[in-house]
């Protein structure tokens, strides 16, 4: 009787961990910015739900005003944004160990609008990609809408890389 | 009287690490390296064009604006001149950047009504001459005041004015405005904020590029070579030009100089002076207040930015006590000490003047950045270094001139009397020396407070400065809180200098101090 009970108790306090984590694991991960889009952003949230967290939710705040819910992003104040030589995207590459070649190469696309903001840029695809991108934006300003074309945007990049 | 051995090895081993160590870096490495020619093209024409361009006509500009406002105010009767003097200082407390900020939103916002484009070589000119021109104000000023009255005095009763003015006076004081010109060429050809904000293509800008955007560090700094020989040229030419004149005047003011009535032209010139204030100072200031917007915009700069704030004077004042220390030390063996030893801390302290911020901030990642010195790398000291290695000559400027003026025969006799160096240093340099140690530290804390070059490669990541701050809004278009964060730093910079000026006439009462 004894070992049953302690069998019966291991194992509702198995089901009752197992369930926490797997709550945990399937609750919605929150990653708040600012309004407002570019190539660097668009990418970086195609990043977050492709490859980081992919039940994401991404929460966009007014231009200026301090995030104080979920992991910010592309803001001034968040660990992952734009520095003097990473953009956003490279930055969460960085923090997440995310060693993909064809997302770095994406990254390295992302760097040259971004931080060479000079004209002379280092990859042709470049002005493709950006241009792309801005398309997607003069096209839309619902916020969904420019999530999900540029989300296949990216999707087909990446499938396109060798 | 000769410092002791081991106070001058001390001082050498700290300076061989802040400043010998980068600036033999930058000279160096690329020659011994040997890939000096891989690097230049075609395009770097255009580029040291742009920027001689840029440096030239800020130079100019600055010149003509900074003599006509000294011979105002020193040589004329023109009214309020004390109360005017001041006000021509203010453009100089408020960043480059932030000059560059305001007359960016100007341009757009009147654009559509007037053509008035800032974002072009021109417009860099204006910016950058509206935030220099006063170091020509002051320098002439100190200049004009240096000069014995009785030779003036003695030419005026043979020849006229004009001729007095022309064969006399200028003579006497082109030192002094060949050293602000000199000074305003080299901050002009080695900003990088303006041409930044104004998207003007110049030779830091493809230094930054380089470094940032190619990860090419070396190409980053062999491109620096040519502009650190013109500017250290250009500086070991001031300091033959200027000779043991001291470059200062702070409590003095406008000494009692000779004046000339200015009769009709009283009015229009004093409009000039009115407007010219407007323009450098007054107008940014309102400009920025305008657009900050509602006031709740200040307290969400405010609070969103406290640790930023609190961080900067924290550095600042670490930056500044270590900088007057260090160029105290410096100063004290480059007069007291007549040997090699003082040559080379002399020159190698007026060559940091001739390096870019980026390029000084490339240097030092690549000195510190290893695992052996990770405790420097990775900690606010990389910004004390960075801050030390361009600041340090603005504090060994006033006190080589104040330890000049110190009667060696003073630490003599109390050396004969029996008393220890330290004792001495302690007891009679010291606080003969106190002003030009405040001005040090001063002008060194309200430099470092707005530093943004050097410190934009080399601050360790989750700490910020107020100026990264700023740079970071304005990328990402916080246009409100850029104008109030930038208002609120100049109120700082304002209140500090207010706070200086206090303290400064409580300790110095004398007529005329120069450094």
């Amino acid at each position: 009787m004894r070992k049953k009970l302690i069998t019966c108790t291991g194992i509702f306090i198995f089901i009752i961990f197992f369930s926490i984590l797997s709550y945990a694991d399937n609750k919605p991960e929150i990653f708040s910015t600012w309004e407002g889009f570019e190539p660097d952003k668009c990418a970086s949230i195609w990043l977050i739900k492709k490859f980081i967290k992919q039940n994401a939710e991404i929460k966009f705040f007014p231009k200026g005003s301090i995030i104080n819910k979920g992991i910010p992003f592309d803001t001034p104040d968040a660990q992952f944004r734009r520095y003097h030589n990473m953009s956003t995207y490279e930055s969460l590459l960085k923090h997440y160990k995310i060693e993909d070649p064809k997302l770095i190469y994406i990254g390295l696309l992302i760097h040259d609008v971004e931080i060479n903001t000079w004209g002379r840029k280092a990859y042709p695809e470049t002005e493709k990609m950006k241009e792309a991108v801005h398309m997607i934006m003069a096209q839309s300003q619902d916020t969904k809408i420019i999530i999900n074309k540029s989300m296949d945007y990216f999707d087909t990049l990446y499938k396109s890389i060798n | 009287m000769n410092p002791p051995r081991i106070f001058s090895s001390s001082v050498f081993s700290v300076f061989v690490l802040t400043v010998l160590l980068p600036v033999l870096y930058i000279f160096f490495v690329p020659i011994w390296e040997g890939q000096l020619s891989n690097v230049f093209d075609s395009r770097h024409i255009s580029l040291a064009v742009n920027s001689i361009r840029l440096a030239a006509g800020t130079t100019f500009a600055s010149l003509i604006i900074g003599l006509s406002v000294s011979m105002l105010l020193a040589k004329t009767d023109i009214r309020g001149s004390k109360v005017l003097l001041p006000l021509f200082i203010l453009p100089i407390l408020i960043p480059p950047h932030i000059h560059a900020i305001v007359w960016n939103q100007v341009s757009s916002s009147v654009n559509k009504i007037i053509p008035f484009d800032i974002h072009n070589l021109g417009g860099a000119v204006f910016v950058l001459t509206l935030a220099y021109y006063p170091f020509i104000v002051l320098l002439t000023i100190s200049g004009l005041n240096s000069i014995d009255k009785s030779t003036e005095e003695s030419s005026l009763l043979i020849h006229g004015k004009w001729k007095t003015l022309y064969r006399i006076t200028s003579p006497l004081v082109f030192p002094h405005i060949f050293s602000g010109a000199v000074f305003v060429f080299i901050f002009s050809i080695i900003d990088f904020g303006v041409p930044d904000i104004l998207r003007v293509n110049v030779w830091p800008i493809e230094i930054f590029i380089q470094f940032s955007a190619f990860y090419n560090e070396k190409a980053a700094i062999i491109l620096s070579l040519p502009m650190a020989a013109i500017t250290g040229m250009l500086v070991i030419l001031q300091k033959f030009c200027m000779k043991n004149r001291t470059y200062i005047q702070v409590s003095g003011g406008i000494a009692k100089n000779i004046r000339y009535p200015l009769g009709k032209w009283h009015i229009p010139l004093f409009l000039f002076c009115v407007i010219l204030i407007l323009f450098s100072s007054i107008i940014p200031i309102f400009i920025l207040g305008i657009n900050a917007g509602h006031p709740s915009n200040y307290f969400r700069a405010l609070s969103s930015s406290a640790s930023q704030i609190g961080f900067t004077f924290l550095i600042s004042i670490i930056s500044s006590f270590f900088i007057v220390l260090t160029g105290f030390s410096i100063s004290y063996i480059i007069e007291r000490s007549k040997g090699i030893l003082a040559h080379v801390m002399e020159s190698g302290t007026f060559i940091l003047l001739a390096v870019p911020a980026i390029t000084m901030g490339i240097s030092l990642i690549k000195i510190w950045n290893r695992p052996t010195a990770d405790i420097i790398y990775s900690s606010f000291l990389i910004i004390i270094l960075g801050h030390t290695a361009r600041f340090l000559p603005f504090a060994v400027l006033p006190l080589c001139s104040s330890i000049k003026q110190l009667n060696p025969g003073m630490e003599e006799a109390a050396s004969i009397a029996g008393s220890r160096w330290l004792k001495i240093m302690y007891r009679i340099v010291l606080p003969l020396s106190a002003p030009a140690l405040l001005v040090s530290f001063f002008v060194v804390f309200i430099l470092s407070f707005g530093e943004m070059g050097a410190t934009l490669l080399l601050i360790p990541p989750g700490m910020e400065t107020i100026s990264i701050k700023i740079y970071n809004l304005m990328h990402y278009g916080a246009h409100e809180l850029v104008n109030a964060l930038s208002l609120i730093l100049i109120a700082l910079i304002f209140g500090l200098f207010g706070l200086f000026l206090y303290i400064f006439n409580k300790i110095d009462k004398s007529d005329d101090t120069s450094y």
